[in-house]
């Protein structure tokens, strides 16, 4: 009997002691679980993973899971991310624009402030102004990091102006309808669309040089009206533009876009910077091919109150990192990433949010130095009508603008329906 | 012989029963308590009694979606009908080689709908060219971008959901055709009815109320329609092939309104309950 009782307590003093080692050691975890509307192949995916690959070597002591879930339809990941967002199952990072629907989940409380991040962890002035405005919300709010610097283009095929005849790019809106024409005269697609968004930049541009931003605000929140002189005069180039589309436009997807670029059989299409390696316009040097141009959006007037130099940049869908995941082992990782971000992502020929340094920048393609120069020369962003415009009020704006580009309704109706889903929606 | 105890039923359906509550029933009555609320997913959800009902009568989508939904099933309807007992009639009629056709027949029910919808989004495209419109070309014709012109996209929309699943009737009508006693049929012959007689007259009677229960699935099947339509034209262009579905969808998912998102789909509830009502009130007709 008194050997087993001596027994049972040198087995306990064994475990107590073996228990005590091991929760006095400190574990380090950190699990992220990320919801990404890029696709896997996206620069910035790529460059995070290789970063997160790097950092668990540098730290084997920290178990570090990072799991992404790529869905690059952005319908479908808006939808997905919806609905986890109502059951409250939120993984720790997930991509969302600035728009409304966002600015509820940050009045619920679920994104942590990247305006406090960034002071944090030192980064404020690493981040190009763009990257940290274009994701601001209209209270002025930071809540989400972004990892693209972005500028939108016309891009253009050289060899199908100079075949057209065309000896400069248009700097009016009346002189891109000139040269579409031209391009029709030549046997070729003038201008290919496809997707959701592109046409309502389309839309947006001649607004914005007649009103800046002012207009498409007060028509969503029904201080204004989408009829206005800019509303018309943008639905009147929507009309005129709309028959350079290629044939069947309306049920072409971004991707169909794009290839009908880059495998040469539309001259002109217009897409952000982010669609370079997307729509093989890089060359072999990393700098824009020869055979392919861009220019900005055109202008309207003198009359005009935004400047030539003012025009659409972006950072791309920003990441939201859900408050209750922020511990310091997370600001150790996300400091570590912005630090090392900047290389990674200059790697896949992205322009990233995180500014090189100098040696680096100097040293970069023309293409993106141009891009650099363009969004540092911007003083009025033009912002993006489906990001700002309520989600319920996107649906009927892309399907009336698609009317309207159709001609089955003239602009004043355009202008009247529209007025009346903001009045439904209030 | 009647059970002594009745318990034993009610065990053995338990189960289903069970899978039938908390799958269907418990959803269903969900869906129609939120559809007095108003709730964009996020923030507090908010009773408004009948305001959602109220507004789907004001709703001009709707109104589209609604309307377009009656073509897509009648036209839908008809399609996979004639089809299907077509398919159906040409395989009963063949001995060797019956199963090879089939199989083939019955391929595009199972191939997911986002993959037949991507052929015959590539097969109809104009820019780039589409095997349609190089027909249409070498035909002399202009090439009609079909998915992007209102006249003719819902056509388009319908008839290839009806691809889709005409397969399925035929393997039921199939059946059916093949349940006919031969006997009946070789009396027909030594009577002296021709081919064309035996068939409506002898074979077509014998299958009857497969008609109806054909009828009522297709019927609740085409009111329901949606992937082909979302998929191919995402309601577009413009309402040209939005259909009630499509819109609830869209309205619960996209637009963030649950609360008006579930109202539709107790209208979809409701028309398709009203739909089936008037088929079998028809099929009494008939019987009697």
């Amino acid at each position: 009997m008194k050997k087993k009782l001596v027994t049972i307590l040198a087995l306990g003093t064994i475990c107590a002691s073996m228990l005590s080692v091991t929760c006095g050691a400190e574990e380090r975890k950190l699990t992220i679980n990320w919801l990404s509307s890029r696709s896997a192949s996206e620069a910035p995916i790529m460059a995070i993973q290789d970063i997160a690959e790097q950092y668990r070597e540098e730290n084997p002591d920290l178990d570090f899971t990072f799991e992404i879930e790529n869905i690059s339809d952005r319908t479908a990941y808006l939808q997905k991310l919806k609905i986890l967002a109502a059951s409250d199952e939120l993984p720790e990072w997930y991509d969302s624009d600035p728009d409304t629907w966002f600015a509820d989940i940050v009045k619920d409380g679920k994104a942590y402030s990247i305006d406090d991040l960034y002071s944090e962890l030192g980064m404020d002035d690493r981040i190009f102004t763009i990257s940290k405005e274009y994701a601001r919300l209209a209270d002025g709010s930071l809540n989400l990091m972004t990892l693209q610097c972005n500028t939108e283009y016309f891009f253009y095929n050289k060899e199908m102006f100079e075949a057209a005849g065309i000896t400069e790019v248009p700097t009016t809106f009346d002189e891109l309808l000139e040269t579409c024409q031209k391009l029709q005269d030549s046997g070729v697609i003038p201008i290919t669309m496809g997707g959701d968004w592109p046409i309502l930049r389309y839309f947006a541009q001649v607004p914005f040089r007649m009103d800046a931003n002012n207009y498409i605000e007060k028509a969503v929140t029904g201080e204004g009206s989408f009829g206005t002189e800019a509303g018309i005069a943008g639905a009147e180039f929507m009309q005129n533009i709309a028959q350079y589309f290629q044939t069947g436009w309306s049920s072409a997807d971004y991707d169909t876009m794009n290839d009908l670029f880059a495998s040469g059989q539309a001259a002109i299409m217009y897409n952000g910077t982010w669609a370079l390696s997307q729509a093989d316009m890089i060359g072999e040097d990393g700098n824009i091919k020869d055979s392919i141009g861009c220019f900005t959006m055109p202008v309207c007037s003198e009359s005009d109150v935004t400047k030539p130099t003012d025009f659409f940049a972006n950072s791309g869908i920003g990441t939201a990192v859900r408050t209750d995941a922020m511990d310091n082992e997370m600001k150790a990782w996300i400091k570590y990433m912005l630090e090392h971000y900047a290389e990674a992502s200059l790697a896949y020929d992205n322009l990233p949010s995180v500014m090189p340094d100098e040696e680096t920048m100097n040293n970069l393609p023309q293409i993106y130095q141009q891009i650099i120069a363009d969004v540092s020369n911007v003083e009025v962003y033009s912002k993006c009508w489906d990001v700002v415009i309520n989600s319920s009020l996107v649906e009927s704006l892309e399907k009336e603008t698609v009317m309207l580009a159709l001609g089955q309704e003239t602009p004043e109706e355009w202008a009247a329906n529209m007025d009346e889903h903001v009045k439904n929606q209030l | 012989m009647r059970p002594r105890r009745k318990i034993e039923p009610w065990l053995f359906l338990l189960p289903a029963l069970a899978v039938y509550i908390g799958v269907v029933l418990f959803p269903m009555a969900g869906t129609i308590g939120y559809s007095f609320l108003e709730w964009n997913g996020i923030g507090e959800k908010k009773f408004i009694g009948f305001d959602n009902y109220v507004r789907m009568f004001t709703d001009k989508t709707l109104r589209a979606a609604f309307f377009n939904n009656l073509f897509f099933m009648l036209v839908g309807t008809a399609f996979q009908m004639i089809m299907g007992l077509l398919m159906a009639t040409l395989l009963s009629g063949i001995r060797k080689g019956s199963n090879i056709f089939r199989v083939l027949y019955f391929i595009p029910c199972i191939i997911s709908s986002m993959a037949i919808c991507k052929i015959f989004e590539k097969l109809l495209s104009v820019q780039p060219r589409g095997v349609i419109s190089v027909v249409m070309e070498l035909l002399n014709m202009k090439p009609i971008a079909f998915l992007s012109e209102f006249k003719y996209a819902l056509t388009c929309v319908t008839l290839i959901d009806g691809y889709k699943f005409c397969g399925l009737y035929m393997v039921i009508f199939y059946a059916a055709l093949m349940n006919v006693p031969q006997e009946t049929v070789e009396a027909a012959y030594i009577d002296g009815c021709s081919w064309m007689q035996a068939y409506f007259k002898v074979k077509l009677p014998a299958i009857k109320n497969m008609f109806f229960i054909v009828l009522v699935i297709l019927v609740n099947g085409c009111l329901k329609g949606f992937d082909v339509s979302y998929i191919l034209t995402g309601g577009g262009p413009g309402n040209a092939t939005e259909l009630v579905a499509t819109y609830m969808y869209k309205t619960a998912f996209s637009m963030s309104n649950f609360g008006y998102g579930s109202t539709l789909a107790v209208f979809i509830l409701i028309e398709s309950l009203i739909a089936v009502g008037i088929v079998k009130m028809i099929q009494k007709k008939f019987s009697d």
